[in-house]
């Protein structure tokens, strides 16, 4: 069930509320944990044993490490082996297996599984938990209800942002409960909703065609790379938004996911700003437990290098993000040890175009899983074989052209400044909600037509 | 004034749960009509679907078939996506005038359409006529958006004639010299008209050397007909086409479905339902045997077709006292001996390039 859909905004997360609010806060908990396993439970009704297990598992590891202080070292490490092996059996078994097989000319069966909606996001929420309990930042849970509320808490289950337990321990306990609370988190539910239905799903279309054209012209395989950045982001971004509108209605307060990415003066500063609970998650239990910076350049390089290759596996079993990881692991050394007195002389216009340049590039060799699809594509993009502009761009320019630069526009944020003034003027106030009421039904109106399917052809 | 957010949210929150309470209370309809399927039913409950996930599944689709408001939420996205420039909505362009066109694509199963019927061809001692109607998207090509981007159907029917070893007859010309005369296709579904017919019909009478019949009354017999292009946008602010057809004085036909005999080549009951173009031949059926008993020339012809000859046959009845029809689709026996049997002579096969290459009917012609 995603967000963006009838039976979650309609029916599902309605009900959740209701019941949430209603009962006693004593119970609250355990009313967010039943509708979290029957959220998980709807998409995965038996992976559900999966992730519960995961939860007992890594409970258990808190308390066995509280117990038994002299060996906790140990423990931990079994802990997060276990983890890893968990994650890398049902995400990259497969992947492993056919790697296996290709090179060594071999022909092992493939496993007979499917990906586990969500692993990467649980798996790494339960690792930061017992990591923080071994390095004494977070109290070990005693409350396997509590633990397992935390982990499968449904607006971040699915896809982030990763809330570490140290985020919400206290709110576990105790939280603010109001309507203040109910009001602003539904609008920036709202704003997510708009973002993913609006703008993610329209450029993801044009993406769509694009990608799928066998010949595009340079200017339209600009537009389809530039469509794919504006949905990836308004896809991603939205859904963060709604998890974190969703954890305020609930008396939760996630922290920010995203922070205009696509204004970044160089990719050092882009990831900063773009799934901030991955890269620091990564920051903080990879690279430096690692030594971090502090130590031999070449120990750093390789330490950069180690927290990118595993971030672009993370990403998926495929050999473009581990490429996609990589690249920008090389990016981030380049700045750092070549070309920061550079960059930083560059004027501010410069800056953005090397940043979204190199960002653009990315995304690339994260869309095309195979590798000559990715070929064709930048050769089409840099004019090899193809003409500069043709009737086709006209199309897609004035049918999608209002939308991509909407996607550009609330790429920046000129619009959270704007809205910071419309909030001083009780007028404008009015026309901004009247306008959400709008998007509202329009976004509605979307998400039931998507799921509209004329069958008209089978008599004529 | 922190008020006017309160206002907002309990706005949103009281449409999110009147909508939520209306799906319960709201009569759930069986089949829908616009969409031309049947909606889903309510789910039933067994283990094994439950483990499988097929249950929640079912559920979803039960919650979303059954939405309140669904044709209109369509209708809104559609006009949303004028007002913001996109003139294409699940593959149909939304044209100027009030026309809907569908984007038209390449003939990929050409190779497969033709192979069928040249060994039809070597199966018979006369020549086969193949006649392959453009659709509405090229003859009205000047309704099309702006830069719409669209495969040239004459070139893919000259590509398609090339192959076959047939006789071939071109109407695009006709059509496209008309187009300003007469209203040849509707605009809000993918069939012609009987004008379109009618011109067709014009120049097959030529390219056979026949006498054509010209003097017809012209009747209206539906001005409501919303087609299948509208279903797939809802754009509540087109108007309807009508349906003409064109009659001779006292006409006399004996035509004999699978099931059933008539007098006429009307099924006047579709006139009220939603598909009006059904009207034309009763909708489709594997054989259709139309004698014309004001003829005394024995003539026989068999059309073997898609819906496009259902419009078209009502003319062709004038010239052969006894007309075939084959829909491919659902006639399973072979063709080639069904034309010996019956000592026929002239076989047409009538299609519309738009829907030839999906519909692969015609590959089971044997």
């Amino acid at each position: 069930m995603i967000f963006s859909s009838i039976p979650f905004i309609f029916f599902f997360f309605p009900l959740c509320l209701l019941f949430y609010y209603i009962v006693p806060f004593k119970l609250k908990n355990y009313v967010l944990l039943f509708f979290s396993l029957v959220f998980y439970a709807w998409g995965e009704p038996v992976y559900v044993f999966l992730m519960i297990f995961s939860c007992l598992f890594n409970y258990l590891c808190g308390i066995f490490m509280e117990k038994f202080e002299k060996k906790k070292k140990l423990i931990l490490i079994l802990c997060v082996i276990i983890n890893i092996l968990l994650l890398g059996f049902y995400k990259y078994g497969n992947f492993v297996i056919e790697n296996i097989n290709s090179i060594l000319n071999l022909n092992i069966n493939k496993l007979d599984i499917s990906l586990p909606i969500g692993i990467s996001f649980f798996t790494f929420q339960t690792m930061s938990y017992v990591i923080d309990v071994y390095r004494k930042e977070v109290k070990v849970s005693h409350n396997f209800f509590t633990f397992t509320t935390y982990v499968s808490m449904f607006p971040q289950l699915i896809a982030g942002p990763i809330v570490r337990y140290e985020t919400v321990e206290k709110e576990l306990e105790k939280r603010e409960i109001n309507f203040e609370n109910y009001q602003n988190g539904l609008i920036r539910f709202l704003e997510g909703l708009f973002k993913k239905v609006l703008i993610a799903n329209t450029t993801g279309f044009l993406w769509n065609i694009i990608s799928s054209n066998t010949y595009n012209s340079v200017l339209t395989s600009w537009l389809g790379i530039i469509a794919f950045s504006i949905q990836i982001y308004f896809d991603f971004s939205g859904y963060s938004d709604m998890a974190i509108g969703m954890g305020k209605m609930l008396g939760f307060n996630y922290l920010e996911n995203f922070n205009y990415p696509y204004i970044a003066t160089s990719i050092t500063d882009f990831w900063r700003r773009w799934h901030i609970s991955l890269s620091s998650w990564f920051r903080d239990y990879v690279y430096i437990p690692l030594g971090g910076s502090r130590c031999k350049k070449i120990i750093n390089i390789r330490n950069i290098l180690i927290v990118w290759l595993l971030t672009g596996i993370w990403h998926g079993a495929s050999w473009n993000f581990i490429i996609w990881g990589l690249y920008f692991g090389l990016i981030l050394i380049v700045e750092k040890y070549m070309l920061k007195k550079q960059l930083e002389k560059l004027p501010l216009f410069f800056k953005h175009l090397y940043s979204i340049l190199l960002i653009i590039i990315g995304w690339l060799i994260f869309a095309f899983e195979d590798m000559s699809l990715f070929t064709n594509y930048f050769k089409s993009l840099i004019g090899i074989n193809n003409k500069f502009i043709d009737n086709n761009f006209m199309f897609y320019l004035t049918n999608y052209g209002f939308v991509i630069i909407i996607g550009i526009v609330f790429s920046t944020p000129i619009y959270k400044e704007i809205k910071e003034k419309i909030n001083k003027n009780n007028w404008l106030k009015i026309i901004l909600y009247l306008i959400y009421l709008l998007l509202f039904i329009i976004t509605i109106s979307f998400i039931v037509s998507d799921t509209y399917n004329p069958f008209l052809y089978f008599r004529f | 004034m922190k008020n006017i957010e309160k206002i907002f949210a309990l706005i949103i929150s009281g449409i999110i749960l009147f909508l939520s309470v209306f799906f319960f209370i709201n009569e759930k309809k069986v089949f829908s009509e616009n969409e031309n399927r049947y909606l889903a039913k309510t789910p039933k409950y067994n283990f094994e679907a439950l483990k499988s996930g097929r249950y929640m599944t079912q559920i979803e689709n039960y919650l979303i078939d059954h939405f309140p408001l669904r044709d209109y939420m369509v209708s809104l996205k559609t006009n949303t996506y004028k007002i913001v420039g996109i003139r294409e909505v699940n593959n149909i362009y939304l044209g100027s005038d009030g026309y809907l066109l569908e984007e038209f694509k390449e003939l990929t199963n050409i190779d497969k359409i033709v192979s069928t019927i040249n060994k039809l061809q070597e199966k018979l001692d006369f020549k086969l006529d193949v006649m392959l109607v453009p659709t509405s998207t090229d003859i009205n090509s000047d309704k099309l958006p702006k830069y719409a981007i669209n495969k040239s159907e004459k070139e893919e029917i000259n590509k398609f004639y090339n192959l076959l070893n047939t006789n071939k007859i071109n109407v695009y010309d006709s059509l496209y010299n008309n187009k300003d005369k007469y209203q040849l296709y509707y605009k809000l579904d993918h069939h012609w008209t009987s004008f379109g017919a009618y011109v067709a019909y014009l120049n097959y009478c030529e390219y056979k050397n026949i006498t054509p019949i010209t003097d017809y009354n012209i009747k209206e017999v539906s001005n409501s007909f919303y087609g299948t292009f509208y279903s797939k946008t809802n754009d509540y602010s087109l108007k309807a086409d009508s349906i003409n057809i064109f009659e001779v004085d006292n006409p006399d036909y004996t035509v004999v479905y699978e099931d059933k005999t008539v007098n006429s080549l009307y099924a006047t009951e579709y006139l009220d339902k939603k598909d009006k173009y059904s009207y034309f031949l009763d909708n489709n059926h594997s054989l259709i045997t139309i004698t014309n008993n004001n003829l005394d020339n024995n003539q026989k012809i068999l059309i073997i077709k898609d819906s496009y000859a259902n419009s078209f046959v009502p003319f062709i009845v004038n010239n052969y006292k006894y007309v075939y029809v084959i829909d491919p689709r659902y006639y399973k026996s072979e063709i080639s001996s069904f034309i010996k049997d019956n000592e026929i002579s002239n076989v047409l096969f009538l299609y519309n390039v738009g829907t030839i290459n999906n519909d692969l009917g015609i590959v089971s012609v044997k």
